[in-house]
């Protein structure tokens, strides 16, 4: 039995440990990218005022 | 798009608690091994996944080589993560199983050796992908890579029935020394279900996995259009 629990349970945290992973990094991406994109955005706003 | 991604999770976790149910308590416990056998679902589809993602490579591949196709180039860099974390799983879970059922750990047998080699090949594969140089040298260089790699899949799936293999057991079809066992019926539907559980979770860590590989494309592509700027 213990061994059965023990496959079950790595296999079980190798998938959520790489689907945390996964996650983690899109957030991270996806903040730099908003953040890229909102000063690309004022830059191009105070073209436009000047 | 995030759509059609919620659906493909939702059945992924409803595929997932069905399947969880008839491993665990629908399907039938093996004489010789008892519920150890039980690890053959997680270990099998476990399998099947990494060899569907290293064949998905092998296809991207090709278009990368014949067409430079971006989105496949993307593709191609997600299935291979995914392929390289289910074999993982599979050469954690083979060795548990095989304390109980051979009496150690780790032995040098072809089907063994075979999948370690492939879980090194396709390491090697992300690693030449992250390499520094021009970013379309790399991608031909890398998918030309993704082609060779790709000949150890049917390698590990026949080692079994090509070379004397003491241990691994042929269960489909026959083997050079040993005729396949094959599985009770209602061991081969939990099996069915637990590889379609698996493929719904591939399919949505794929889609994770190339948006998050067009957001950097795209974060690059600003930061060259600012460089650019105040060169």
């Amino acid at each position: 039995m213990i061994y059965l629990f023990s496959a079950y349970t790595v296999a079980w945290l190798i998938i959520f440990s790489y689907l945390f992973l996964l996650f983690r990094r899109e957030n991270k991406i996806r903040e730099q990218l908003h953040f890229i994109e909102h000063c690309l955005q004022e830059k191009k706003n105070r073209k436009m005022v000047r | 798009m995030k759509r059609l991604d919620a659906i493909l999770l939702a059945c992924s976790a409803v595929c997932m608690f069905i399947a969880l149910y008839m491993v665990f308590i629908w399907s039938p416990i093996e004489v010789k091994m008892g519920v150890v056998q039980k690890i053959f679902y997680i270990h099998v589809s476990s399998a099947w996944v990494s060899f569907l993602a290293f064949f998905v490579v092998f296809i991207c591949s090709l278009l990368v080589i014949w067409k430079s196709n971006e989105l496949a180039y993307h593709i191609a860099g997600a299935s291979a993560e995914i392929g390289v974390v289910f074999t993982a799983i599979v050469l954690t879970t083979g060795p548990i199983w095989a304390r109980s059922a051979w009496n150690t750990w780790w032995t040098w047998e072809p089907r063994l050796t075979t999948t370690l080699i492939l879980f090194f090949m396709y390491i090697g594969y992300l690693l030449l992908r992250q390499s520094d140089g021009e970013r379309n040298k790399v991608a031909r260089f890398s998918s030309a890579f993704g082609l060779v790699a790709f000949i150890n899949v049917p390698i590990v799936f026949m080692a079994i029935r090509w070379w004397n293999s003491r241990l691994h057991p042929v269960v489909f079809g026959d083997g050079k020394n040993q005729k396949g066992g094959g599985v009770e019926p209602e061991m081969l539907l939990t099996l069915i279900v637990c590889v379609v559980t698996m493929t719904f979770l591939y399919v949505v860590l794929v889609r994770k996995g190339v948006r998050i590989a067009r957001m950097k494309e795209k974060i690059k592509m600003y930061m060259e259009q600012v460089y650019t700027h105040f060169s």
